[in-house]
């Protein structure tokens, strides 16, 4: 049996349980709303609490995403403390705002250690405060959970005590996604991508994509932070190019618009990341030009992209309609492609806490934490992922998954391709579990 | 009578703070680490603002060379805290010098522009060459490159953090004590009263500017430097407009002393906005209504400069 179908037979047992199971627990949970929110499910009283704490971009930049974050992970706390808790305990949820600072980041990570005294930290999403805040958290003794989707983690940049368990880094992403650029829409590629930190871990794993795939990276523009205006790099894109890849650069109304402009009809076809217009309505002025355009998505962002049972769950606890957007607020559309990583975050605490037997801040609780989790390998499908099933590196603390490939076709998303999780595989020395942990 | 009270108070802060120490919480003490840090910003920012007059909106870019400087020194060349701290202390030197000579030919409010745009500058420098300092996302330093691993095998790393922050603070506190009293802090307040009678009396005004201008950036600098190193971690989010304004804030609250009020400036602001943190949604709200309540509360337009004029005569 070679890896692939290993793997495939594992994911068939694993999704068939985990669907059981799954189903189960969403009986419990809407029987358990039926009467009123009371829960027969297990919880030991008087118990303390699970304290999370959770750095969550309530102002700043990051704003627009820690509001569908807070979302998410009050969602799903919601639900674990409805059936069963973790350990059965209730979870205690203490949010603190970064203001999508480093600065400020390092000084919550400092409040929900020494002030509230939490178990484990759900970090945040910007790279910035991810990388400022994961140091304190190893000073701590905190296990910090990242949902960033940056490099810092897998790349080794942390130390043994951050993990990104709930979303899959960018190398990932694209390395997954490149396959299948390069063997659909064309081998020439230009890109044009932000050039600062983010942009650049695009711009290598695409680079090395198109080695192991037989792509051609004809050109890359970097665009400074800042920029306002994109129409002088646009100058630079060759004429004989297949494919025009794009990742965030800026106000990204402006971008496509003057994209437009430029390129007219006669275009290559056009890649982009859905960052760039997460939580933007498609409906926006300027971005019909988006039409027949391909995008990344993590999670797609209309329910028919991925209609599973666990994903309409996820909805409809998150309180998000079939266009990804608020279901009070339609205008409102939701970062849909990352927040589920908050989700899933909170159920691999639940279940390494469960599995290692945690039960209170003791340097040995600890160490069975890490380790546990460390030698995870699979996350199953099922309300606890609703995403899909994950391959979880415990050398580099970091999940591998499915990525979306969606084309927009009258004004919406429409999935193209799933990628398998084979795909985003790669390979990186960083190894985490040599680092002692006290 | 009123010199030797504003001395003595300088010679008591320090003693108080390392007295309140044991008294604190775990979080307070992690908290208080941060503000000292950020009272030697407070001192050197003082320097410029209050002793000569002169409102600079470019100081971020000068704390942020301290920083850049030590910990990319720390990064790339050696994990040496100490010469880190000499390199750090040494650029933001370098950098006022040069700001300062452009920016101090001119004053008010030409001034405060030239300062920004400076600084703007720096940040944006900073996020072009990411490449090496990690821009926006910044770089991480190794613990041993840091003082806090420096000094692991004595002290923990709150207590580390803590009084490595306070002897620092205590050195500036003593040196810009001694600035005040001596014949170039006296000339200093000569020239924020007035620079006319000084020029005419033949002193080479535009020179102490750069003197004032320079030891504040140094100041600054060896703040952002201890930041870098106490903290292990370097980013421009530190180079932004908004670490040039809050020390603006900072010396205003503080009051008209220069031994104590930068430092109880910087202490009754950050734990404020600590506290309020719950009720404001962001701290920079909490800066912003400060300012703007400081601003009614000493008269509109020449609000800076009265606070400033309080002053006079009790260097």
């Amino acid at each position: 049996m070679n890896r692939r179908q290993a793997l495939s037979s594992l994911l068939k047992t694993g999704v068939v349980a985990a669907g059981a199971a799954g189903l189960g627990s969403a009986a419990g949970y809407f029987s358990a709303r039926a009467v009123g929110g009371q829960t027969t499910s297990g919880l030991e009283t008087g118990v303390r609490p699970i304290k999370i704490g959770f750095q969550v971009h309530r102002t700043g930049i990051g704003a627009p995403y820690g509001y569908w974050y807070e979302r998410v992970a009050n969602a799903a706390v919601n639900y674990i403390n409805k059936t069963g808790g973790i350990a059965g305990r209730l979870i205690e949820l203490i949010a603190e705002d970064d203001e999508t600072s480093p600065a400020k980041g390092a000084q919550v990570v400092e409040r929900l250690v020494l002030a509230h005294n939490v178990d484990f930290i759900l970090g945040a999403l910007f790279s910035d405060v991810v990388l400022a805040s994961g140091p304190r958290a190893g000073e701590l003794k905190r296990p910090y959970f990242a949902v960033s989707e940056g490099t810092h983690v897998p790349f080794g940049k942390l130390n043994r005590w951050c993990f990104q368990p709930g979303i899959t880094d960018v190398p990932g992403q694209v390395t997954a996604v490149a396959k299948w650029i390069f063997e659909n829409l064309g081998k020439r590629v230009a890109m044009i991508y932000p050039d600062y930190a983010f942009g650049h871990d695009h711009r290598d794993a695409l680079t090395k994509a198109a080695e192991r795939y037989g792509g051609r990276i004809i050109e890359k523009i970097p665009i400074p932070p800042g920029e306002t205006s994109f129409t002088k790099y646009f100058t630079r894109i060759p004429r004989d190019i297949d494919v025009l890849y794009h990742v965030m650069v800026g106000d990204v109304l402006t971008f496509i618009r003057e994209l437009g402009v430029y390129l007219g009809r006669e275009r290559p076809e056009l890649f982009g990341f859905i960052d760039s217009i997460e939580a933007v309505p498609l409906s926006s002025p300027g971005l019909e030009y988006l039409e027949g355009t391909y995008f990344w998505e993590g999670f797609p962002r209309y329910a028919d992209g991925y209609d599973t049972l666990y994903s309409r769950f996820y909805r409809e606890a998150v309180g998000v309609d079939e266009n990804g957007a608020d279901k009070s607020d339609p205008s409102r559309v939701s970062a849909f492609s990352h927040m589920f990583g908050v989700w899933e975050t909170l159920f691999v605490i639940k279940e390494a806490v469960e599995q290692s037997g945690y039960s209170g801040q003791t340097q040995r609780d600890y160490e069975a934490f890490i380790k546990t989790l460390e030698s995870m390998d699979w996350f199953n499908e099922g309300l606890w992922h609703p995403q899909g099933d994950k391959f979880f590196n415990g050398r580099l603390h970091q999940s591998f998954g499915h990525q979306f490939i969606s084309v927009v076709r009258n004004g919406r998303l429409v999935v193209v391709h799933r990628t398998e999780i084979e795909d985003s595989l790669y390979e990186h020395p960083n190894d985490y579990t040599r680092q002692s942990l006290f | 009578m009123r010199v030797k009270i504003s001395a003595l108070a300088a010679l008591v802060a320090p003693l108080a703070l390392a007295a309140v120490y044991p008294l604190l919480p775990e979080y307070q003490r992690a908290l208080m680490s941060r503000v000292l840090i950020l009272s030697i910003y407070s001192y050197g920012y003082a320097v410029c603002f209050q002793m000569i007059g002169l409102m600079s909106l470019g100081h971020a870019a000068l704390f942020a060379s301290g920083m850049y400087g030590a910990g990319l020194y720390a990064f790339y060349v050696s994990p040496d805290p100490l010469a880190a701290l000499l390199v750090g202390v040494a650029a933001s030197t370098l950098l006022s010098i040069l700001f300062g000579l452009v920016s101090t030919r001119v004053g008010g409010s030409y001034f405060m522009i030239g300062t920004l745009l400076a600084s703007q500058a720096l940040y944006l420098a900073a996020l072009h060459f990411n490449e090496v300092t990690g821009g926006e996302q910044g770089l991480v330093l190794k613990k041993e490159a840091t003082i806090v691993g420096a000094l692991g095998p004595l002290l923990s790393e709150l207590d580390a953090r803590y009084f490595t922050s306070l002897a620092a603070l205590t050195i500036v506190i003593v040196c810009v004590t001694i600035l005040s009293h001596s014949r170039l802090g006296r000339l200093f307040h000569a020239l924020r009263d007035d620079e006319g009678k000084l020029e005419a009396l033949g002193y080479n005004t535009s020179a102490l500017k750069l003197v004032a201008f320079t030891i504040s950036g140094a100041l600054s600098g060896a703040s952002g430097a201890l930041q870098a190193l106490l903290y292990g971690y370097i980013g421009a989010g530190y180079a932004g407009i908004l670490n040039s304004v809050e020390p603006v804030l900072w010396v205003l609250v503080g009051g008209p002393y220069i031994q104590v009020g930068p430092l109880l400036g910087c202490l009754a602001v950050n734990l404020l906005s600590d506290l309020a943190r719950g009720l404001l949604r962001g701290h920079v709200l909490t800066v912003g209504a400060g300012l703007v309540a400081f601003a009614f509360a000493t008269g509109r337009l020449r609000w800076a400069y009265r606070l400033l004029g309080v002053s006079r005569g009790r260097g």
